[in-house]
């Protein structure tokens, strides 16, 4: 597995659509980094209240544990430039024909689907740690309300984002994987970015709480996400990840947990059977 | 006899049709098998299963006497070039090499330069692949194939599309692997007159099924020249043979093919006469590869 790792690691390496992805990725940080300080240096709060900064009667205040939210999570460019990456990575040597040189020495091919999904693993850790450097260090540096308080926010909210993050990338190479085609991957990770998931299963929530008999202030706490309705948003995991924050309460917290862990599970484990199953294309 | 390869009745089906029906090859260690069948009759199905590409539908193969489809260390010994090479554009051939190396744990570049320089590409330094000619893409493919070291190397029609220098080449390499390194070669072509100056053993396969499989001297023999002799009794006509001194001859059907001294129709029917056998007909047959391969599948040439 190890062996298989080290093999698409160093073919990344060697890829320049890895070059050209830090570059843009690069490009992305740099013009959220100058969006975010034209809104906090303007008196246009209520784009500040848009994005889900926290604030308070002395004005704005960005917590370490926004910088995840406001660079990662509610950043779409980024989440497709990942998406991206998670496809070009998964599907390369299936597009050149490489995957024939490895699959014929394996007769059973768990050791190739962990190997390349740890690469993956390994290229979007890299991304997410950087971009979590570089949102928390130009807060520091360029936005004047940064607070440098809630350290133990910041750091779950790190972790439990990361973990929601590689579980989405995952399906991600799931959907790569089955179905052979960088297309439905990319779709797959546009759909998931641009909210376009998100927004349909919100629209089942409240055809749920509809069909329960919910009143308009019910029907509206449901879209707040403060009802008591059961919803089924709350166990999509992209929903989960778009609106995971480090400040959410322990229920939360546990539950993007367990999301996140179930798909990532299940995504693994059904690109692991259908490997086995399906030939490999030539 | 010692055999890397059989297969038992390997069958691939999708949906209603059968790619492999039932095919049984017995490929000879230290030889070179080859292939014989049109577009579409099964040959790369068949080296995909045995490649560990596709899964077999029912059936069974055995590769150095142990089941293909259980035995988890066989598969490093096989080498396989199916279709056409599997290659990352941007990469150079050593880099291409490496990164196959990687997996297997290779870490000894100068293997892989050697590897580079069997194949004549020793030279092409920071080209990249996708700017090789075909036959360079082809010799880089079977340099792929040998990382592992394998004791068998399947190839999948590696000479498609080269031109004369490079199918020379081509057959140069197969040479040196099998004779210098003792690879046995699993080879396929509908390019019969190629396939004929490499292979030591052959099998035909049409729609899936394996019509025929037979050593070059078996399938030589029914293609080359020979003398057809047809009498009114052919024990009494082989004692006759016999005390004429030949022995590279066979009966098939109702005529007895000589072999040698095809010159001596006349003798042979004289001493026919003195022992009062009725020549009913003497002549001088000649079949290619390509005739004979016709007549087993039931085809044509221009079908």
């Amino acid at each position: 597995m190890f062996n298989i790792f080290r093999m698409h690691m160093y073919r990344v390496s060697k890829a320049t659509s890895t070059w050209v992805m830090g570059i843009v990725l690069a490009a992305f940080m740099l013009l959220s980094l100058g969006l975010f300080i034209f809104i906090y240096n303007n008196p246009l709060t209520f784009m500040a209240e848009a994005i889900s900064i926290s604030m308070n009667g002395e004005g704005i205040r960005l917590y370490p544990s926004d910088t995840l939210y406001l660079f990662i999570q509610s950043n779409d460019a980024l989440l497709i430039l990942i998406a991206i990456f998670c496809v070009i990575l998964t599907n390369c040597d299936f597009t050149w024909g490489f995957a024939k040189n490895t699959y014929c020495l394996f007769k059973k091919k768990t050791e190739l689907i962990m190997g390349k999904w740890l690469a993956m693993v390994t290229c979007i850790s890299g991304v997410y740690i950087v971009c979590s450097g570089f949102g928390l260090l130009s807060s520091a540096l360029f936005l004047r309300p940064f607070r440098p308080e809630g350290w133990d926010e910041f750091i779950l909210g790190f972790f439990v984002g990361y973990l929601c993050l590689i579980s989405l990338c995952t399906m991600v190479f799931f959907i790569t994987s089955l179905l052979k085609s960088p297309a439905a991957g990319m779709i797959m990770g546009i759909l998931i970015a641009t909210g376009i998931f998100v927004t349909g299963e919100r629209l089942v929530d409240l055809l749920i709480a509809r069909i329960g008999g919910a009143s308009a202030k019910e029907m509206t706490e449901v879209m707040a996400g403060t009802a008591s309705y059961f919803r089924i948003s709350d166990f999509c995991l992209d929903n989960v990840f778009v609106s995971y924050k480090g400040s959410m309460g322990a229920g939360d917290q546990i539950r993007t947990v367990i999301v996140s862990l179930v798909y990532l599970a299940l995504a693994l484990g059904l690109t692991i059977y259908f490997a086995e199953k399906k030939d490999v294309r030539t | 006899m010692d055999y890397i390869l059989t297969t038992n009745e390997l069958t691939k089906t999708y949906g209603k049709y059968n790619a492999a029906n039932e095919v049984s090859i017995h490929v000879q260690r230290g030889g070179i098998y080859g292939l014989i069948g049109r577009n579409g009759a099964g040959k790369t199905t068949l080296m995909k299963m045995i490649g560990g590409l596709s899964r077999p539908s029912s059936g069974s193969f055995e590769i150095h006497g142990r089941n293909g489809e259980t035995t988890e260390q066989m598969m490093p010994k096989v080498g396989i070039l199916i279709e056409a090479p599997g290659l990352y554009p941007n990469m150079t051939a050593f880099q291409n090499l490496k990164t196959k190396a990687i997996a297997l744990g290779i870490k000894d570049d100068n293997y892989l330069r050697g590897l580079l320089s069997e194949v004549g590409l020793s030279d092409t330094g920071k080209k990249k692949a996708k700017q090789f000619s075909l036959g360079m893409k082809q010799r880089l493919g079977i340099a792929m194939a040998l990382v592992n070291q394998p004791e068998l190397l399947i190839l999948d029609e590696p000479i498609n599309g080269l031109d004369p220098q490079g199918i020379a080449e081509m057959r140069s390499i197969l040479h040196h692997l099998c004779e210098d390194r003792g690879i046995t070669i699993l080879i396929s072509s509908h390019i019969l007159d190629e396939l004929s100056k490499v292979a030591t053993q052959y099998g035909i396969i049409h729609e899936g099924k394996l019509l025929e499989e037979e050593s070059k001297e078996e399938l030589f023999s029914k293609c080359c020249e020979r003398l057809e002799l047809r009498t009114n009794d052919i024990a009494k006509t082989l004692e006759v043979l016999n005390m004429m001194g030949f022995s590279k001859l066979e009966v098939k059907d109702d005529a007895i093919n000589i072999y040698e001294r095809l010159n001596e129709g006349g003798a042979i029917t004289i001493a026919l006469a003195r022992e009062n056998i009725q020549t009913n007909e003497i002549a001088v047959k000649t079949e290619a590869l390509e005739d004979y391969y016709f007549q087993i599948t039931g085809g044509s040439k221009n079908d």
